[in-house]
């Protein structure tokens, strides 16, 4: 080899040296006081082995912004390709440039023509304002990035994980993803910061309490899973992506079966009484296959539970009532919840299963003026929508219009079964002969008008349980618990082979 | 002060601490009835229940406040 050709290699390894090193010394010094990872320290805990492609890795190297502070690579996550784009807080800031948005756009693209999942490793003080027209404005600027999201929803997977802020304009990366796991005390999304805010509107707040990851992953609902730690959101992400394919048009990997590892069996979870609260994730550990369960929005909303399990193997997505939280009642957060929930499952093939114990939606002023009705009927749109493998289990109430938005019978899912214990009525019976009988009851005063009272609700509570239903055929089936995860697991096998005509149109009107 | 809000519209049917006992974050401290359901309140905070702001068969609403901790 000639000087001369030494020399080149030399000039080549010491720019991707510095490249791979990030940003200057002080500012990889004040990165890792903060307990954080650096970027291509988040990069190896994500792949199984390492970074197999990078693109850019040289860009702005001339004009010291290594990367032009983001990485944007592909790697293995579970034996399958995943492409990344990582920001670089070192390099001023993690900012994004014009050659940051290049770089991002290119990567996007890619993923979505090779099928594979996108992932965003956010830490990012926001657009560079010192190319904001290059930034903002410029045709493959910072809204193509978003224009990229929209276009792939749907396509591949999306996941994000927040390290830092990304306050402004970048909030909406984030929330544009399937899926946002914030790392507490650290991560926050704002539109304005805290500075600006005072400036503006002369409101005094900072940023964890404005847009902290406990705010949004409890009461704003932008964020789906909070963390304590990097490292737990890196195994986060790897854990999500085993739940679902590359692409819309893949079905998600098998596993192999486990025995739930809940040692209580359903029928001594379940309490007999309607009124009775308990927490249905023991249900659910019951019947899912030991260890898969990924619970997605767990601190927000939590009357329906919402979240991915394998049953024997196979990848599902629970949707429950919970009563042990708001007596399991629907509420316009949860309906939300839910329907965000069935877009992303159904997106990615991925069956749904829905555990019924519910007495409505909420009724009252403060819930109408919450848009109960608009945010209800987004769920109910979500389930008529569904085209994946979906069966409704009725485990004790399904009252009314709550039934039918957890997938009841008229909204054509594949089984609805009932338990034993479960009953199914437009309304409970106190309301029922309320409703019904309003004039009779009126005309009657003292012991007379409640044995009235009692005689007609224990008429009508008669009807309300599941051999009416499965006498004429409303339910498929009635199922003993102990038996479920197996009929279940069968069914699921069956079902998910089906496939769907196709309906022309552009897109449905949601209700939002 | 740490405080304990309704977490729904309904009928308190129970109350299960007195002023002077102390909680842990999970305790229930009260039962309310709702949409047909029993709706448990827990404590979302430990301490010394210092008052009481319910009392059984009131009606109250999401967001009122029930007990005052410290």
């Amino acid at each position: 080899m000639t000087r001369e050709m030494v020399q080149k290699i030399s000039e080549l390894r010491d720019r991707v040296a510095r490249a791979e090193r990030g940003g200057s010394e002080k500012a990889r010094e004040k990165h890792l006081s903060q307990g954080k990872l650096m970027v291509r320290d988040r990069l190896a805990r994500l792949f199984d082995s390492g970074i197999v492609v990078e693109d850019g890795r040289l860009a702005g190297i001339e004009r010291n912004l290594p990367g032009d502070a983001v990485v944007t690579c592909i790697g293995q996550v579970n034996g399958r390709d995943v492409a990344v784009i990582a920001n670089d807080m070192t390099v001023k800031a993690g900012t994004w440039g014009y050659q940051s948005f290049e770089k991002i756009i290119q990567i996007q693209e890619l993923a979505a023509r090779t099928g594979i999942p996108l992932v965003y490793l956010v830490d990012s003080a926001g657009a560079r304002i010192d190319d904001q027209f290059d930034c903002y404005l410029g045709k493959h600027a910072w809204g193509n990035v978003f224009y990229n999201q929209v276009q792939f929803s749907g396509v591949v997977p999306q996941v994000c994980a927040m390290f830092g802020p990304s306050p402004a304009g970048s909030a909406y990366v984030p929330a544009l993803c399937d899926l946002i796991i914030m790392v507490d005390k650290a991560a926050s999304a704002y539109l304005g910061s805290p500075r600006l805010v005072e400036m503006a509107t002369g409101e005094k707040v900072d940023a964890e309490n404005m847009g902290g990851a406990r705010m949004h992953c409890t009461i704003s609902g932008l964020g789906d899973m909070l963390v304590e730690s990097e490292e737990q959101a890196i195994d986060a992400i790897r854990n999500y992506l085993s739940y679902l394919p590359g692409s819309w048009s893949e079905k998600p990997m098998d596993s192999e079966a486990a025995p739930p590892t809940e040692i209580r069996t359903p029928e001594e979870i379940i309490p007999i009484h309607q009124n009775t609260s308990y927490d249905v994730h023991d249900l659910i550990n019951s019947l899912i296959d030991g260890g898969s369960w990924f619970e997605i929005k767990e601190l927000y909303a939590p009357e329906l539970t919402t979240g991915f399990a394998r049953l024997g193997g196979k990848a599902v997505g629970i949707l429950a009532n919970n009563p042990a939280h708001k007596g399991g009642i629907l509420f316009s957060d949860s309906s939300d919840k839910g329907a965000r929930f069935i877009w992303l499952c159904n997106a990615f093939n991925v069956p749904l299963l829905f555990l019924q114990d519910i007495s409505g939606y909420m009724i009252g002023s403060g819930v109408e003026k919450s848009g109960i009705i608009r945010h209800g009927a987004k769920l109910l749109f979500a389930v008529c929508e569904a085209k994946v493998a979906r069966i409704a289990v009725m485990v004790r109430k399904g009252y009314g219009g709550g039934y039918l938005a957890m997938s009841g019978g008229p909204t054509k899912p594949d089984a609805v079964l009932a338990l034993p214990v479960a009953m199914p009525a437009l309304m409970g019976p106190e309301a029922a002969v309320n409703a019904m009988h309003y004039n009779e009851i009126a005309s009657l005063e003292g012991e007379e008008r409640k044995a009235y009272i009692i005689q007609k609700r224990d008429h009508y509570a008669k009807d309300i349980n599941p051999y009416g239903a499965v006498d004429r055929f409303f339910f498929d089936d009635i199922v003993e618990p102990n038996k479920l995860r197996d009929d279940l697991i069968a069914r699921f096998t069956i079902y998910s082979r089906r496939r769907y005509p196709r309906i022309e149109r552009r897109n449905g009107v949601f209700p939002v | 002060m740490a405080e304990i809000r309704c977490p729904m519209t309904g009928v308190i049917a129970r109350i299960m601490v007195e002023i002077g006992d102390t909680v842990t974050i999970g305790d229930t401290v009260a039962v309310m009835e709702s949409m047909k359901m029993e709706i448990l309140i827990q404590a979302d905070t430990g301490g010394r229940i210092k008052s009481i702001h319910a009392s059984v068969d009131e009606t109250v609403e999401e967001g009122d406040l029930l007990f005052e901790c410290e």
